[in-house]
């Protein structure tokens, strides 16, 4: 739309060029001026005597107030003169006295707020507040003698000096100076100035002073005897009363206060709160104080697969783990601290050990990077047991020392309470874990066997173990004993027999002993001789020794754990200990630790422990220890019991004696030396004994009886519970089976259960304390006895027949070679006659038979000779009636031996039960 | 309203010296917030009664409303000269001429110091359920690791500090702030942060960038709790301010932290979230062009950022995404005889956190944090500089970690004072 331009009268009013909506100017269509045309631009809106104005081709006029003004009208004050010019545009130039001010373009849209407007100050001073125009750049612009200025949405005061133009930019966004010489400044701040002199170049922007804008307003300000042409001045009340006091000075308050920002919440970025919630589920434990690390000490050996023990001195534990010639190899933990994933300890060896743990987790795999230690990098596993609030009770680590995989084992804690015992005893059972090293380097999990003795066999391919039982005396205390003499008593045993003939492999290995209190120690100790052997065909036999120590923390706990309770048995690095075993050719020195974890709790008033005293037989194959050659003795029966066991629940021990013989006097010619053994006496038990239930017992050398051979004292009795110099064990078959799947075991043959009847093992490795075998050395390996309760022959019945069915074991000995034989066992009695008819067959791959006959007074015995079916091998075999559960002839024991005369011998025990097939 | 200050300037240019039209138009333009309109109406005046210490007054007020302090002043000295100065427009003229003394002096120190007492529903900021899951399994967590109310004395200082190089604009800022928490039952929660920031502020304008700043800063900060150092911080950061129209601004702010905290006997895992934090965040500003009723000089602002935490440990590293919403303003309370306006905040947050790995100790699975945030907040003024604050706030967070799911209720009052 095309602006409208009013042509004169003087008096058309402006706001006609306001116009309304429907009127729009377009700056950029501005009409021709005609000549004579006059736009009005504005109107004096206040005049303080004396000012003129002279419109263009006109006179020069006194000004008014009410007076319009046009373009190119040229506004001129004298030194008292004032006044002020609202422009259409809303915006207004107030001249101050001894001015000279032209209008030189205005045009104005006011729909767009577009237009133009350019003004002149010749001379004086010009207060220019800006309105619609001046919003966008380039719109107004003010001409002076010095520079012209653009200006933007400012109110901008200009002054002409002697020496140049001041420019002041009192508030807006932009005043543009733009010097002759074509230099330019900007003024974007508001209070700051620019002076551009008389041919010069506009200068820096700086600061105005009070007293410059001082000066400056005094111009532009009313006189006091002047009301700028206003009849009716306003008056301070009504200025007071008025809506502009209010929007004004009347918003004081808001005006000076600044935002008063809220305290912060002090959050601390939520970590400290999140830790805290974290850390109470982790169940990080508390209770945990001590620990003990054990490394492998100096001399620890490494070979191709892994490492391996020094053999040597057995005195020396030096290169086990914790083996204290070595004394960093065994460390106490202090300062222990958990978080949710790492577990941290001073090692009093010094430095610390870091090293991964799993808050709720079982497990944690150590690696390089999750732990660190002065050792070295680290790898191995640890594992977690809690209880069921989650609280850690026990933990332990197996590791390797990185770099050269030498073992460690670490373990730590919350200390089992006193309070915990109850009132009544109970039997407890646990698992006792492999050994690290054994496992990872032997394939070997069975307890306290060392694997590397067995030639690269897997014991835990065929190979049984038991749990770790005790069994509390009876006041429910632990250790010690109780005022009536029953003691807490522990067991456990493990048997490996695969093979046959000199190819076999056998380990039995029975760990028995009283748990105890020392000074010293919050919790009991077990401890104890290691026990039993092994034998590698042809080769060796030899007998497991050393002594089994519950390990401590270092802060005097070794039972840990409140709902279960844990421990770990070890040999006694705290006296230099170590395992031996004895007979292998050069030696073997060994350490093992095995971590006991609670698998359950009896009543043992719900166990089956009669009190009662058993009669039997025994056999085993005595071998040379010191001497090569190897005899059999077993039984002498018929001069009383050959073997007796007395079991009394009321203290949890047993006692036995076995009374065995050379029956075949083979040990002149095959016992090393020409030397003739006859009768030995092996004393078991008593303080040397546990006795959970009738399938759980096993003791070790009596403590009240010497054993003796021939009068002569082979392994003394002592109270001591360590003291045990004839290494004698006894354990019942029950407590560790063989497997079932046993390539010893002939196909076709399964071993009698006779529950009535109990059997077992047994070893020795008698010593000549004196007399002419003095320093003599023979060991017995996995030896075998079996009892019953034997009837007297007057119980037997008068008439009929009974079959019986089972199986015999035993020893042979082949001169070079030294193995286990099972073999089927039968029989058929006719008690009338009394007399049978006994076949083992697949012993050792021939069958046996024998004819005996009945004893006609005291025990329900019987005996004859037996043979053969392979070559002259011939010898004696002896047995009695064991009463069962349902007749007094329920079953049959025995034992037998054989001989060829030459470097051929065996012996065994036989049992079985009445089977269909009799009368009886 | 516009139209109708229109029509009265059409009125104006036909009798100027109508008192009514001008004190009308005056008015308007104020409460448009065209402050010259209302400058020129109150000029004219002035030169219609020269010796009037009020108009001077209401001059010098639309000048200080544009910023232009210098002229500002000079018509509050005008005022006091004049004989018969009546006693309110003397005590408004020196409060004012106060202002501008600070406002024109090179070194401007400005802050605020609160104390007040604080009570949290949950200020460990715990379950409030004992029976949480973790991995499939339930946890019954003991009564220190629920919820725990408390009540804990709050204070902080909060000083800004400013040099002008007087070249229009550019200054030198400094602010740094200190805040002290004591909680009476959960003392591990007893906190004390301080937290400078430094750098320069650039003007856009005399670069011709439009109106706004950049102000790039380094930052230094050190927190302890329970009397231990808990963490530190250091980094850099800058923030840009830039006026879009006469009504929205926009400020923006890209920052890069290193965080370090120290373990201590009670927090032994804060040192997993070391890290690196890098984030950025625009706010867009409205000033509304009237007053919304009573609430003077509102301003809404919309808040949208994102956050990266880089942690040691990656189950503490996360992204966050938030959002805020704020209205503050000034409640005018002078109609019921109240004569300082009430101040009036709103805030209303959510924020997103999404972390990298799980926690393995906790679950399987990435955390994911939703928080919501609400706070209020009164200061009613009882001085010029002392206010009396309440501020009432709700957090309230959901995470797929039943351990960490919170709600927290507080309510602090105190005094504020400003310096």
């Amino acid at each position: 739309m095309t602006m409208q331009a009013f042509r004169k009268p003087f008096d058309l009013s402006l706001p006609a060029l306001l116009g309304m909506a429907v009127l729009a100017v377009s700056a950029f269509s501005m009409p021709a001026l005609a000549a004579g045309d006059d736009i009005e631009v504005g109107v004096a809106a206040a005049v303080n005597q004396d000012a003129e104005s002279q419109p263009p081709r006109r006179p020069l006029r006194r000004l008014y107030l009410g007076d319009n003004l046009v373009f190119n009208e040229m506004v001129k004050t004298g030194p008292r003169g004032l006044t002020q010019i609202l422009l259409a545009d809303r915006s207004a130039l107030t001249v101050g006295s001894n001015s000279t001010l032209v209008i030189d373009k205005f045009v104005y849209d006011p729909a767009a707020d577009k237009g133009k407007m350019a003004l002149s100050l010749a001379k004086g001073v010009v207060r220019f507040v800006g309105g619609a125009l001046s919003k966008k750049r380039g719109q107004v612009t003010l001409k002076t003698p010095s520079a012209t200025i653009g200006i933007r949405g400012a109110v901008v005061l200009v002054q002409v000096l002697p020496d140049g133009v001041r420019f002041i930019m009192s508030f807006g966004r932009e005043v543009l100076v733009n010097g002759p010489d074509g230099t330019r400044q900007r003024i974007t701040a508001p209070g700051y100035a620019v002076f551009v002199p008389f041919g010069g170049s506009p200068q820096q922007p700086e600061p105005v002073t009070q007293d410059e804008i001082s000066m400056i307003q005094a111009r532009l300000a009313g006189r006091l005897d002047a009301s700028g042409g206003s009849d009716t001045p306003p008056s301070g009340d009504q200025v007071d009363g008025s809506d502009i006091a209010r929007r004004g000075s009347g918003d004081i308050a808001i005006d000076l206060s600044g935002d008063v920002p809220p305290p912060p919440d002090g959050s601390t970025d939520d970590a400290v709160t999140e830790d805290s919630q974290r850390n109470a589920v982790n169940a990080i434990p508390d209770g945990i104080s001590a620990g003990r690390l054990q490394l492998s000490g100096s001399g620890y050996l490494i070979d191709g697969s892994g490492p391996i023990l020094p053999s040597g001195a057995t005195t020396d534990s030096a290169g086990l783990l914790g083996g204290t010639t070595d004394t960093s190899a065994e460390q106490v933990l202090s300062n222990i601290s958990f978080t949710a994933t790492e577990l941290t300890a001073a090692l009093s060896g010094g430095g610390s050990i870091t090293l991964p743990y799993d808050a709720t987790g079982t497990s944690v795999t150590v690696t390089a990077t999750n732990s660190s230690s002065p050792f070295g990098d680290l790898s191995g596993q640890g594992v977690f047991f809690r209880d069921s609030a989650g609280n850690l009770e026990f933990a332990y680590y197996d590791l390797r020392e990185s770099s050269d995989a030498l073992p460690a084992f670490l373990f730590l804690g919350d200390p089992y309470p006193a309070a915990s015992q109850t009132a009544s005893p109970r039997i407890h059972s646990y698992s006792l874990l492999p050994d690290a090293v054994q496992s990872a380097d032997y394939g070997n999990t069975l307890p306290f066997v060392a694997g590397q003795a067995f030639s690269g066999a897997v014991l835990s391919s065929g190979g049984v173990s038991s749990s770790f039982y005790y069994i509390e005396q009876n006041d429910g205390t632990i250790g010690g004993s109780s005022s009536d003499g029953s003691v807490s008593a522990f067991l456990q045993s493990s048997l490996y027999l695969e093979g046959t003939g000199s190819t076999q492999k056998s380990s039995l290995a029975v760990v028995q002993g009283q748990l105890s209190r020392e000074a010293g120690f919050n919790t009991p100790i077990a401890e104890t001789n290691r026990r039993g052997g092994g034998r590698i065909g042809n080769t060796d036999t030899f007998a497991y020794d050393g002594v089994i120590r519950t390990l401590d923390d270092g802060g005097g706990n070794t039972v840990f754990g409140n709902e279960k309770t844990y421990f770990v048995l070890s040999n006694d690095t705290r006296n230099n200990g170590a395992f031996s075993d004895l007979g292998i050719p050069g030696g073997l020195t060994t350490g093992m630790r095995h971590v006991a974890v609670e698998g359950s709790v009896s009543d043992p008033a719900l166990a089956s422990r009669p009190a009662r005293t058993l009669s039997g037989f025994a056999a085993a194959m005595v071998e040379g220890f010191s001497f090569v050659g190897a005899y059999p003795v077993n039984s002498r029966f018929g001069d009383g019991s050959s073997v007796s066991m007395t079991f009394d629940p009321t203290k949890n021990r047993f006692s036995a004696r076995f009374q065995l013989a050379d029956n075949l006097s083979l040990s002149g010619s095959t016992g090393g030396g020409g030397t003739s053994i006859g009768n030995y006496d092996f004393y078991f038990g008593n303080g040397r004994s546990t006795y959970v239930d009738d399938e759980r017992y096993g003791a070790r050398g009596d403590t009240l009886n010497d054993s003796t051979a021939d009068g002569v004292v082979i392994s003394a009795a002592s109270s001591s519970a360590l003291s045990d110099s004839g290494r004698l064990y006894l354990v019942a078959a029950s407590v560790a089976p063989i497997n079932s799947s046993s390539t010893t075991i002939p196909s076709g043959v399964s071993l009698c259960t006779c529950s009535f009847i109990e059997w077992g093992w047994w070893g020795a490795m008698p010593t000549y304390q004196s007399g002419p075998n003095s320093g003599r050395q023979e060991i017995v390996h996995m030896g075998n006895w079996v009892a019953g309760d034997i009837p007297a022959v007057a119980d037997l019945p008068a008439t009929g027949t009974a079959s019986y069915s089972g199986h015999a074991v035993g020893t042979v000995s082949t001169g070079s070679a030294r193995y286990v034989a099972i073999g089927s066992f039968s029989m058929s009695y006719d008690f009338g006659q009394q007399s049978a008819t006994v076949s083992i067959n697949d012993f050792d791959g021939q069958n046996l038979t024998a004819s005996p006959t009945g004893a006609t007074s005291g025990p329900a015995s019987f005996s004859g000779a037996v043979t053969s079916n392979v070559g002259s091998r011939a010898g004696t075999l002896n047995g009695a009636f064991v009463r069962g559960p349902n007749s007094a002839v329920d079953g049959v024991i025995g034992d037998f031996n054989l001989s060829d005369g030459g470097s051929y011998s065996a012996t065994g025990v036989f049992l079985g039960e009445k089977s269909t097939g009799g009368s009886l | 309203m516009r139209r109708k200050r229109q029509s009265i300037y059409r009125a104006l240019l036909k009798k100027p010296a109508d008192l009514d039209l001008n004190f009308a138009y005056a008015a308007l333009s104020a409460r448009l917030g065209d402050y010259e309109g209302a400058i020129t109406a109150l000029e004219r005046m002035l030169i219609f009664a020269p010796d009037l210490p009020r108009v001077k007054l209401e001059l010098g007020v639309m000048y200080f409303r544009l910023g232009s302090f210098v002229v500002a002043q000079s018509y509050f000295l005008d005022a006091l000269e004049a004989e018969d100065v009546p006693k309110t427009v003397a005590e408004r003229v020196k409060k004012y001429l106060a202002a501008i003394d600070k406002q024109l002096s090179r070194h401007k120190f400005t802050g605020t110091a609160f104390l007040g007492l604080r009570y949290q529903s949950n200020a460990n900021g715990a379950p409030s359920d004992a029976d949480i899951d973790i991995k499939g399994t339930t946890f019954r967590l003991d009564d220190s690791a629920t919820a725990q109310s408390d009540i804990g004395v709050t204070g902080f200082v909060r000083g800004q500090y400013s040099y002008d190089f007087f070249n229009q604009g550019d200054k030198i800022e400094i602010d740094g702030i200190l805040f002290m928490s004591g909680q009476k039952s959960e003392e591990q929660l007893n906190s004390r942060i301080i937290e400078l920031r430094g750098g320069l502020s650039f003007d856009l304008a005399k670069r011709d960038w439009g109106v706004g700043r950049v102000k790039p800063y380094l930052l230094l900060g050190h927190v302890s709790l329970d009397e231990n150092g808990y963490s530190r911080t250091f980094g850099l950061g800058g923030v840009v301010d830039k006026e879009l129209s006469a009504r929205w601004y926009l400020s923006g702010r890209g920052e890069i932290r290193n965080l370090h905290y120290n373990n201590t006997a009670a927090n032994p895992t804060l040192s997993s979230r070391n890290g690196n934090e890098y984030a950025l965040s625009a706010t867009f500003i409205y000033r509304p062009p009237l007053d919304w009723g009573r609430l003077k000089t509102p301003v809404l602002s919309l808040l949208g950022g994102a956050e990266r935490r880089q942690a040691d440990q990656d189950f503490q590293s996360r992204t966050i995404w938030r959002a805020n919403v704020a209205l503050n303003g000034r409640f005018d309370l002078r109609d019921r005889g109240i004569e300082r306006p009430w101040d009036l905040s709103f805030l209303g947050s959510f924020r997103n956190s999404s972390y990298d790995a799980p926690d393995t100790t906790l679950s399987t699975s990435d955390r994911e944090d939703r928080e919501w945030l609400f706070r209020a907040t009164l200061g009613v003024p009882v001085r010029d500089d002392l206010s009396v604050l309440f501020v009432y706030q709700l957090r309230d967070t959901r995470s797929n970690y039943d351990i960490y799911d919170y709600t927290d209720h507080s309510v602090t009052i105190g005094l504020a004072w400003q310096f």
